[in-house]
């Protein structure tokens, strides 16, 4: 081993309990950002999770102006052809065709709006958890015209499993109304409000007919094989899908809310790091003063002996380097055992709004392999950094003057 | 034929500005010292002993007067340039000891001539011979926290000497030690000094160094009050 560092090495150790407790000062700061940083990425990819896995899908292909207007004529450009292109692209996991009108939902007892989706139950299957969230009926597995309604929707229609309703939507060339009668088949209780007061789905080549969109469509819902590219602007995907008169917009442009909330999170992480890092600085300089003060005659003995400034100074960073080394290390285990601990049961929040999406899990931290490695390291400059200023008054000591102080 | 010279300070003087108290550490000084001499300055505390060795050495600075050590003006120097200088002329022993405890007896007398970039073979070699010469052959592993007093005084000897400097400076080296401790190690130091005709330079107020001493100067309120090189060669006129 190099001598200094074996010098940097010997001195750290040598008052164990000081080293020890400094090392554990900083070392909690550090654990204290990695855990807020695997909690909020945590939430935020729980939230992700939750709101592209259960309905949405990572990215959708629509029709330009579909979104804002929800006309039934504007449909996907060459839809079932796109979908058969989409189900074969290397990128992509699964595709899931839909359609989509605003329709009025009467029943014996009330009526209410809601937003009606055509979907086909095997692909929804591959792309949205949505047939998890029955928690009464199917979700159209049974043959018949079967409708599937939000918790909410039902219990304001007040209907159950096998009622009649009546659903009328605004059909495509021209806007007619098409009316259909439906039994209710299932009930879905996704934990999302807006999603279970205004949803109602059926079967897509029911949808088709009823809206009478011959082999139309409104929406694909897109799953990747690796979930990043959703949020990848850069890949031909977009243009590829998004070409002509259709476009393609992945989660983070159809929930900009989400995509706001994680940029805010990494702010807050950022400013985290900057309070703890004001930590670090004043627990690293008041260890390091401390030890320079302890060891004055020393460090004169060691300018006598002919030791340079540049070099004096040189073992200060050296000694700040070992306690960052040991701060990091003892950050990065306790930041990683209190994740892992969390994460056997999670934080409960379920049933709370964020962003706009319900929460249906319990939080857990998320593993980053940035908290075990980016952190440390930026622990490690910062305490080089700081470092300066102990090593600057120790390089330019006055040999007579720290020979003559002694603890 | 005479030696040359290996210090050569000419009016040297110290004042401490102590608020708006002025103290005259030393008042002008004259001495010169010649290779291979064995020499001890003497005096009472305050009467500028210590302040007379730092300033020879560098550590401190002079208020007027120049100095001259192994030929080279010091008053010019950076720090820098200063360190460097220690590091290859001068030894230095000091009263406590002064070992770096973390180190063990063999890294802390390694450490000067790793400081002069000496390759690790050599480097090796220099520190068993020296630590068999002031009788720690065995001890080479050893911690200073594991020595007796002497013993530790004799590492700090093996560190001045090793890197064969051209003058050591010793400040008050046996103060911490008993009489006959004390007493051995300045056999040994005389010894070393005739065997490899190394330059001592002692500042004491101990009569037994005084006794083994070559040559004594003795320093009185900061000025030379007496120099029995000065008084031989008053005898030999």
């Amino acid at each position: 081993m190099n001598f200094y560092l074996k010098l940097a090495w010997r001195n750290s150790l040598r008052n164990k309990r000081r080293t020890f407790l400094a090392a554990l000062a900083v070392g909690l700061g550090l654990a204290g950002l990695i855990f807020t940083d695997a909690i909020s990425y945590g939430m935020l990819d729980g939230l992700i999770g939750t709101a592209t896995g259960t309905f949405l899908g990572q990215a959708q292909v629509h029709r330009h102006g579909f979104l804002d207007t929800a006309d039934a004529d504007l449909q996907v450009a060459g839809g079932p052809a796109l979908l058969r292109r989409l189900e074969r692209d290397p990128l992509v996991s699964s595709a899931a065709p839909r359609t989509l009108s605003f329709a009025m939902i009467s029943s014996p007892a009330n009526a209410g709006s809601a937003m009606l989706y055509g979907v086909d139950p095997a692909a929804e299957l591959r792309v949205s958890r949505l047939a998890r969230a029955v928690s009464a009926g199917t979700f159209l597995a049974e043959e018949g015209d079967f409708i599937v309604l939000g918790s909410l929707l039902a219990e304001t229609l007040e209907v159950g499993l096998g009622d009649k309703i009546v659903v009328t939507a605004a059909a495509a060339g021209g806007g007619e109304l098409a009316q259909a009668m439906f039994r209710v088949g299932g009930v879905i209780k996704s934990g999302s409000r807006a999603m279970d007061a205004n949803m109602a789905f059926i079967k897509f080549a029911k949808a088709q007919e009823l809206l009478r969109l011959g082999d139309g469509l409104h929406e694909i819902a897109v799953v990747f094989r690796d979930p990043g590219s959703a949020e990848n602007a850069a890949l031909p995907f977009w243009r590829d899908y998004g070409a002509g008169d259709n476009e393609a917009r992945g989660w983070p442009e159809l929930i900009p809310e989400l995509a706001a909330a994680r940029e805010m999170s990494a702010f807050g992480i950022f400013i985290t790091a900057i309070i703890l890092s004001g930590i670090v600085a004043l627990g690293i300089t008041n260890t390091l003063f401390m030890s320079l003060y302890e060891r004055m005659f020393e460090f004169g003995v060691l300018r006598a002996v002919g030791t340079r400034p540049a070099r004096m100074g040189l073992m200060i960073a050296s000694e700040a380097a070992m306690l960052g080394l040991l701060s990091a290390a003892a950050g990065a285990a306790i930041g990683w055992l209190s994740c892992v601990l969390v994460s056997i049961k999670g934080l409960d929040y379920t049933g709370v709004d964020f962003a706009g999406v319900a929460m249906v899990e319990p939080i857990r931290p998320m593993f980053r392999p940035e908290q075990y490695w980016l952190y440390p390291a930026a622990l490690l400059l910062f305490t080089l950094i700081v470092s300066l200023y102990p090593a600057i008054y120790a390089a330019r000591m006055n040999p007579v003057k720290a020979m003559r102080k002694s603890l | 034929m005479e030696k040359e010279l290996v210090i050569e300070a000419k009016g040297v003087t110290k004042t401490y500005e102590e608020g708006e108290v002025k103290v005259h550490a030393l008042h002008p000084v004259d001495l010169a010292l010649r290779r291979g001499e064995f020499t001890a300055v003497a005096g009472p505390s305050g009467s500028g002993k210590t302040t007379l060795l730092n300033i020879i050495s560098g550590l401190d600075k002079p208020t007027s007067g120049k100095i001259k050590l192994a030929g080279r003006e010091m008053g010019a120097m950076t720090q820098a340039e200063l360190s460097d200088f220690r590091r290859d002329h001068i030894g230095f022993i000091f009263q406590a000891y002064n070992l770096i405890p973390v180190l063990t007896v063999g890294e802390n007398v390694e450490y000067v001539l790793l400081l002069r970039g000496t390759g690790a073979g050599e480097r090796a070699a220099r520190v068993n011979r020296i630590l068999e010469e002031v009788g720690l052959g065995g001890k080479k592993n050893r911690f200073p926290s594991q020595l007796s007093g002497g013993q530790q005084q004799r590492v700090a000897i093996a560190r001045a000497m090793v890197s064969s400097p051209d003058i050591i400076l010793a400040d008050e080296p046996t103060a911490n030690l008993d009489s006959a401790t004390g007493s051995a190690l300045m056999d040994m130091m005389r010894e070393l000094n005739e065997k490899r005709g190394m330059t001592f330079l002692f500042s004491t107020h101990d009569a037994m160094i005084m006794e083994k001493s070559k040559r004594l100067v003795t320093l009185k309120d900061g000025r030379v009050d007496s120099d029995s090189a000065a008084d031989k060669a008053q005898r030999h006129d």
